[in-house]
């Protein structure tokens, strides 16, 4: 075989693998989709990211399932019973994370708390004065 | 002095919370499937020809799945491991040859020593893996007679693992 066969060959190759009978629509949801889960390996990139084995798996199973006519929710679902709630970057409200959640609302309460006082106290110097 | 203290108080609790997150190890996730049923699998068998295994095979039997590649690096030391320590009576040791070639793992094998599994599935594609929510290889499932996963271990078994955390988690699930 020539050479610039062999490499164009390549190019065509390529094209059928990405194509995989999506829509373009299909293939926006895809995009988004991968970037909603965090590598479990590599756990600072999405899977849009990363490029891990397991990253690159995880678009394929995506990819096929959305060809399947998978809902975004089912998907979810799916990685989310596999990997856990790690996977997604939104933490639901768990008895573990609840402190997670509450935390900054308690300081916030507890600051204006100690505010209200302390302008009390001073308004009372005041009225002393 | 009373602000002083509550101060102090305040930056010894944040001290201690930032020692604990930096002490505690981010890759050690908990698995979602303790407690489910092992995911179905039919995946080849790596040596014996023609036969396919299944999670049914092991019905009411406790058995450790333990998740393996040629490729994987820590699975080295690990298979000493399980090459040394033989588990508990009616306890099956069953492999899951993960993202591998078959002749690769063979030659693996050999080369480790020796083969300490019952049965080897040879999941060639990862999708297994997948169900089982693998990250990383070695992982280890422990599986009771019920068919659930009880445990999950991830990265390489040392032998103070295998006594300490493995061999008390198995013995559990074989009351």
């Amino acid at each position: 075989m020539k050479p610039y066969l062999f490499i164009l060959s390549f190019f065509f190759l390529n094209a059928s693998i990405v194509a995989q009978s999506l829509t373009e629509q299909e293939t926006a949801r895809w995009h988004q989709l991968n970037q909603q889960f965090r590598c479990p390996t590599c756990q600072n990139e999405s899977i849009a990211d990363s490029q891990v084995g397991l990253a690159a798996d995880l678009r394929t199973e995506i990819k096929t399932q959305i060809a399947e006519g998978k809902s975004d929710e089912e998907i979810r679902t799916f990685m989310v019973a596999r990997y856990g709630h790690f996977i997604t970057y939104e933490p639901p409200l768990t008895p573990i994370t609840a402190l997670l959640w509450f935390i900054p609302l308690i300081l916030i309460v507890l600051m204006l708390l100690g505010l209200w006082r302390k302008s009390h106290a001073t308004q009372q110097k005041k009225d002393v004065l | 002095m009373k602000n002083k203290f509550i101060l102090l108080i305040i930056f010894t609790s944040i001290l201690l919370l930032l020692a604990v997150g930096l002490t505690l190890n981010p890759r050690d996730l908990p698995s979602a499937l303790i407690g489910k049923k092992v995911p179905h699998f039919a995946l080849p068998s790596l040596i014996q020809n023609r036969q396919t295994v299944t999670p049914e095979m092991f019905a009411q039997q406790v058995w450790v799945l333990n998740v393996w590649a040629s490729w994987c690096v820590a699975c080295q030391s690990e298979h000493h491991v399980l090459l040394q320590n033989r588990l508990p009576e009616n306890v099956a040791l069953v492999g899951l040859n993960y993202k591998d070639d078959a002749h690769n793992a063979i030659r693996w094998l050999k080369q480790m020593g020796g083969n300490p599994y019952h049965i080897i599935a040879q999941d060639t594609k990862g999708r297994v893996g997948i169900d089982l929510g693998v990250y990383g290889v070695p992982e280890t499932f422990i599986i009771d007679k019920q068919g659930k996963i009880i445990y999950r271990f991830t990265g390489a078994i040392s032998e103070d693992d295998y006594t300490h955390i493995l061999l008390p988690k198995i013995n559990e699930a074989r009351q």
